[in-house]
C-alpha cells in the first residue's frame, strides 16, 4: 500500500519527463481531443456506441464489452501508434467502460514473432501502454488500469505469415474485475 | 520556450526524475527479501526430476508437475566435484596414481632413425666460396654498373660451361631454387593445420630449422629458431602454434626432393606465416 | 673487363649462394580437424563404483571425451574400430606410437580409472603428440563417482587447450528455456544440462512462462524472467536448494537480467509507462539505480567481463541499435551502423568481441563485433537466430533458431550453436523445443 504514492509519482515523473522531450520516440501517443470519441467507427451495425441493439450479453458482463465495444486493437510493424480504427475501438471500449464504472481492466500488450524476445517485451509494454493512455485520454481511471506486456510470448495464432503477424500485433483490453456475469 | 531551455528543463526534470526513483526503491528496500535469507517465492513449483544421464525422449511428462519433499537434490556438482584442476604443467601432480608415474618408461627413439650419414661432400663447401664471392661482388655490380653496359654480350654459353664446371649436387639456380621451394612448400602446407580462430593468429609467424637426411627424413626434432607475434596473455596460443608447424613437418616426413640438391635441402628454415590464410 | 661479364652471368645462375641456408615460406595450410584417437581408457585393477565398475567407466569416459573434442569441430576422434591396438594400463603412459600412426592419428589421448578407497575416483589424462612422440601433458582428476563425467570433460579441456592454445569449456553447462506445445499456448521451463547435453533435468514446471534465463558468476544462481501471478518480474533461481525468489517487487515489469561479472550486482530492464530502461540492481543492499534515461527501449545489457562497462540496445536512434557505455552510466556511445537492427549483444568472456542479433532482409542473423563497432563479421543466416551465448572461453557461440511456423504446426525452436570463424554450425540435442541459452562459466 505503501509504495502506490510512490509509483504513482515515479509514473507521473515519467509522463512528464518524457512529455517534455523533443524525440519523436515519444510516449504515450498524444491522444486526440475527447471530442472525436464516436466519429469514427464505421460499424454496420445501427448505433455503435449506444450498446443497445441486438445484444444477448448481459449488460456490463465481459461478453457484454466484447460485443459492444471489441476488446481488441492492432498494431503495424514495430510500432506502437493507434490509427483510425483503434482509436474508434478504444473510444467505444472508454464509453462502455464510463458506463459500468466498477470494472478493472487488464491490457495486454503483444508483438509479432519477429523481434527478438527482450526488445518485443518492451514493445508490448509500449502497446500496452498507448492503450492505456488512451483510454485514460478518454476519462477512464488510470486507477482502473493495469498494463501487462506478453511480447511474442502469446500469439492470438500460431503462423509464420504476415496476416499472422497483423493478428499478433495487438492489444487486449481482458475485463479483470467488477463486471457483471 | 528556446531549444536551449528546453533541453536544460528536460535535463532537470530527467535528473528530478532521477533522484525521485532511487530515493523510491531505497525506501522500499527494507521489505525485499535478500539473496542469503529464506524467503522463497512461492510461485514457480520446482520439478524434481533426478538426473538423467542420457537426454529424456521428448515428453511433455519429462518433469513430474507436483513439488516433491526432498526437492534439494544432489548439486552442489562444484564442491562436490571440484576435481583439484591447478594447470600445473607438471603430469600428474595432483593425487598421483603411483603405478602410472613409477615408471614412465622412456620415449621410443624417434621413429625414422635416419642416422645422419656421412653429410654432403666437402667439395660443396668448395663452391659455396665461390658463390659467396658472386653474391657479394653481384651487389656492387647491380649499384655501381650503369643499366646500358648490362646486356652487350651473350654470356648463355659462358654461364653453361661455368655450370657444367661445377661439382654434381650443388648446383641450384633461380629456377632451381622457385622448384625446391615449391616442392617444400607443397609438401608442407597440407600437412599444415594451425590453431586458427584465436584472435592473435594472423600476427604470429614461426620459424623452424629442418634437418633432413637422404632421403627426406626429418633428423631430430625441428628447432623453433624465431617466433613473433608472442605477448604475455597468448603463450599457450604461441606454443600450440609453434607446435602446429612442428608437426606439419614431421608428419610430412619424408619428403620427396630432388637428390642433385641435397646440399641445399639438408639443411633449410621454414616460416610458417598463416596471416594470409583465410 | 672481361671478367665483368663472366660475373654477371654466374650471378644470375646462381641466386641462392649455398652458404646461405634455404628459407621457405609456407602460406597456406588446411584447416580440418584433427584426427585424434581416444581409446578406452585402462584401469590398473577393475573395481565397482556406483557408476558401474572401472573398466566401463574408462570406456564411457573416453567415448565423452571423443564426444567432446568432435562438438568443437577441431578435431577428428578416429573411429575405435580402427585401432590396431588396445591401450592397456601399461601403456598408458608408454603408448605405442607406430601403430597409432598407421591410422593417421596426430594425438593420442590414454588414460586410467582408478576407484579410491575414499569412494572418488581419479582420471589419470595423457596426451600425446603421435609424431614427435611427445608426452604434451598429464594430468589426474579426482571427483566423486555421481560426478564421473565432470572427470572426463575436464581431460578433454586439457587436451582441447593444449592442442588449441585455447582455455576449454566442456566441463561446463546450459542453462535454457525447454519450449513445447502450440505457440499460442506454449508451455515454457526452465531447464539445465551439462554442455554436451548429459545431466538434462528440468528446474520449473512450466506452470509459468519463463524466458532468458542467466548463470552467476558462481554458476549455481540463475537469473531469469517469470509470468508468475501475471506479473513478468526477474527471479532468481538456485541450483542448490532448488529455491525461487523475487529480486525485487518493482511496480513495473522487469526484465532482461545479466549478472554483473563479480557476481554483486545484476543488471535489468524495467519498464515504467512504455519506457524501458536499464537499471543496475545491488544484490547485497537491494539498491536500485537507473543507467539509461533515454525515451526508447533501452535493454539487453551485458557487462564487459572486467565490469568496467555494458554493452545494450536501444532504439533511441530510430531503430534497435548497439550501445556500448560505462558501468555507472555514463558514456553512452553507439557502436553499431550497419544496414537493418542489432540486438541481444553479448559481451565476449575474452572481452575482445560483442555477439549480437542482427536482423535484415527478412532474415536473422548471429554476428559478432569489436567493442568499438568494428570487424563485423555474420556467423550464421536463418530465418529466426537469435539470442547468442558464449561458450566460457569466448570460442563458441550457441544461439537459437526458429522455425516458420505455420497455423496448424509450430516451426521447431532448437538450439544451435556455431564456432567463432563461422564453421561448424550444429544443433545442440535437446529433448522438447529449446530457447533461451546461457552458457554457464567453467564450473571448477
Amino acid at each position: 500500500m505503501r509504495s502506490l504514492p510512490l509509483q504513482a509519482l515515479v509514473i507521473a515523473g515519467l509522463v512528464a519527463t518524457t512529455a517534455c522531450s523533443k524525440k519523436k520516440e515519444d510516449l504515450p501517443p498524444p491522444p486526440p481531443p475527447a471530442a472525436t470519441t464516436t466519429t469514427t467507427t464505421t460499424d454496420s451495425g445501427a448505433g455503435a456506441n449506444t450498446g443497445a441493439v441486438t445484444s444477448s450479453a448481459v449488460p456490463g458482463s465481459a461478453a457484454d464489452f466484447q460485443q459492444q465495444a471489441g476488446d481488441r486493437v492492432y498494431f503495424a510493424y514495430d510500432s506502437y501508434e493507434l490509427d483510425e480504427a483503434s482509436r474508434g475501438t478504444l473510444s467505444k471500449q472508454a464509453s462502455w467502460l464510463q458506463r459500468y464504472g466498477n470494472v478493472r481492466i487488464t491490457v495486454e500488450g503483444h508483438a509479432d514473432e519477429r523481434g527478438t524476445r527482450e526488445y518485443n517485451l518492451a514493445l508490448g509494454d509500449r502497446r500496452a501502454n498507448a492503450v492505456k493512455n488512451y483510454l485514460a485520454a478518454q476519462g477512464v481511471g488510470a486507477g482502473r488500469i493495469s498494463t501487462i506486456s506478453y511480447g511474442k510470448e502469446r500469439p492470438e495464432v500460431q503462423g509464420s505469415d504476415e496476416e499472422s503477424f497483423a493478428q499478433n500485433r495487438r492489444g487486449v483490453t481482458v475485463i479483470s474485475g467488477g463486471a457483471a456475469s | 520556450m528556446t531549444e536551449g531551455r528546453a533541453l536544460i528543463l528536460t535535463g532537470v526534470a530527467h535528473l528530478a526524475l532521477l533522484a525521485g526513483l532511487s530515493l523510491t526503491w531505497s525506501m522500499q528496500q527494507s521489505s525485499f527479501p535478500s539473496f542469503s535469507e529464506a524467503v522463497p517465492v512461492e510461485i514457480v513449483e520446482i520439478s524434481d526430476v533426478p538426473r538423467i544421464t542420457e537426454p529424456p525422449k521428448p515428453s511433455i511428462d519429462a518433469a513430474p508437475q507436483e513439488l516433491t519433499e526432498d526437492a534439494a537434490p544432489e548439486i552442489s556438482p562444484v564442491e562436490a566435484a571440484a576435481p583439484e584442476p591447478e594447470p600445473a604443467p607438471e603430469p600428474v601432480k595432483l593425487s598421483p596414481v603411483p603405478a602410472l608415474e613409477a615408471k614412465p618408461k622412456p620415449l621410443p627413439e624417434p621413429r625414422k632413425p635416419a642416422p645422419p650419414k656421412a653429410e654432403a661432400k666437402p667439395k660443396a663447401v668448395k663452391k659455396a666460396d665461390t658463390a659467396t664471392e658472386a653474391q657479394e661482388l653481384s651487389s656492387l655490380i647491380d649499384k655501381a654498373l650503369p643499366k646500358a653496359r648490362r646486356r652487350p654480350v651473350d654470356t648463355s654459353d659462358v654461364a653453361r660451361s661455368i655450370e657444367k664446371s661445377l661439382p654434381q649436387g650443388a648446383r641450384l639456380d633461380a629456377r632451381a631454387t622457385a622448384t625446391l621451394e615449391q616442392a617444400i612448400r607443397s609438401q608442407v602446407a597440407p600437412c599444415w593445420n594451425p590453431p586458427l580462430g584465436g584472435e592473435d593468429v594472423r600476427n604470429m609467424t614461426v620459424l623452424l630449422r629442418i634437418q633432413l637426411n637422404r632421403g627426406g627424413a626429418v633428423v631430430g626434432a625441428p628447432e623453433v629458431l624465431a617466433q613473433t607475434g608472442v605477448t604475455a596473455g597468448n603463450q599457450a596460443y604461441a606454443r600450440a602454434f609453434a607446435e602446429s608447424a612442428r608437426r606439419a613437418v614431421i608428419r610430412c616426413s619424408p619428403l620427396q626432393l630432388p637428390a642433385e640438391y641435397f646440399d641445399s635441402w639438408k639443411l633449410f628454415e621454414l616460416n610458417f606465416d598463416p596471416s594470409k590464410m583465410t | 673487363m672481361r671478367l665483368f661479364p663472366l660475373m654477371f652471368a654466374l650471378l644470375t645462375v646462381i641466386a641462392a649462394p649455398a652458404h646461405a641456408v634455404l628459407r621457405v615460406d609456407i602460406n597456406s595450410g588446411i584447416q580440418q580437424p584433427m584426427p585424434i584417437a581416444v581409446p578406452a581408457f585402462a584401469t590398473p585393477a577393475v573395481a565397482p563404483t556406483a557408476a558401474g565398475s572401472t573398466d566401463v567407466l574408462g570406456r564411457q569416459m573416453a567415448e565423452v571425451i571423443a564426444n567432446d573434442l568432435a562438438s568443437s569441430g577441431l578435431f577428428r576422434p578416429l573411429d575405435p574400430a580402427a585401432y590396431t591396438t588396445r591401450v592397456g594400463f601399461p601403456d598408458v603412459a608408454a603408448p605405442q606410437f607406430p601403430s597409432w600412426r598407421t591410422i593417421a592419428a596426430q594425438a593420442l589421448v590414454t588414460g586410467s580409472v582408478q576407484a579410491n578407497a575414499d569412494g572418488t575416483i581419479t582420471l589419470g589424462c595423457y596426451l600425446y603428440d603421435v609424431f614427435s612422440e611427445e608426452r604434451l601433458d598429464a594430468q589426474n582428476f579426482t571427483a566423486t563417482v555421481p560426478t564421473w563425467r565432470r572427470l572426463a570433460h575436464r581431460c578433454a579441456d586439457l587436451v582441447y587447450s593444449r592442442l588449441t592454445g585455447e582455455t576449454g569449456y566442456f566441463d561446463s553447462r546450459i542453462v535454457y528455456v525447454s519450449e513445447t506445445g502450440p505457440k499460442t499456448s506454449r508451455i515454457k521451463r526452465l531447464a539445465i544440462m551439462d554442455q554436451d547435453g548429459a545431466n538434462h533435468r528440468f528446474l520449473t514446471n512450466g506452470q509459468s512462462l519463463v524466458l532468458t534465463p542467466r548463470f552467476a558468476p558462481n554458476q549455481q544462481t540463475i537469473a531469469y524472467m517469470s509470468f508468475a501471478q501475471n506479473r513478468p518480474r526477474v527471479y532468481v533461481y538456485n541450483i542448490g536448494s532448488g529455491s525461487q525468489q523475487l529480486v525485487g517487487d518493482f511496480p513495473n515489469m522487469s526484465f532482461a537480467p545479466r549478472f554483473a561479472p563479480d557476481g554483486n550486482s545484476l543488471v535489468l530492464s524495467m519498464a515504467q509507462a512504455g519506457n524501458t530502461d536499464i537499471y543496475r540492481l545491488d544484490i547485497g543492499s537491494r539498491r536500485l539505480t537507473r543507467l539509461t534515461t533515454s525515451p526508447g527501449i533501452d535493454t539487453a545489457a551485458s557487462y564487459s567481463p572486467d565490469g568496467t562497462k555494458i554493452v545494450f540496445e536501444s532504439d533511441r536512434g530510430g531503430g534497435q541499435q548497439i550501445y556500448v557505455m560505462n558501468a555507472d552510466g555514463s558514456g553512452q556511445q553507439r557502436i553499431s551502423f550497419g544496414d537493418g537492427r542489432y540486438a541481444t549483444p553479448v559481451w565476449s568472456p575474452r572481452g575482445d568481441l560483442i555477439a549480437f542479433t542482427k536482423m535484415g532482409g527478412g532474415q536473422f542473423k548471429i554476428g559478432v563485433m569489436r567493442p568499438d563497432g568494428g570487424g563485423e563479421r555474420l556467423l550464421t543466416n536463418s530465418w529466426q537466430d537469435e539470442g547468442p551465448t558464449w561458450s566460457p572461453n569466448g570460442r563458441v557461440i550457441m544461439f537459437f533458431r526458429t522455425g516458420q511456423s505455420s497455423r496448424s504446426r509450430a516451426g521447431n525452436a532448437d538450439l544451435w550453436s556455431v564456432d567463432l570463424t563461422g564453421l561448424n554450425e550444429r544443433r545442440i540435442q535437446t529433448p522438447l523445443d529449446g530457447s533461451d541459452p546461457a552458457w554457464s562459466p567453467l564450473l571448477r
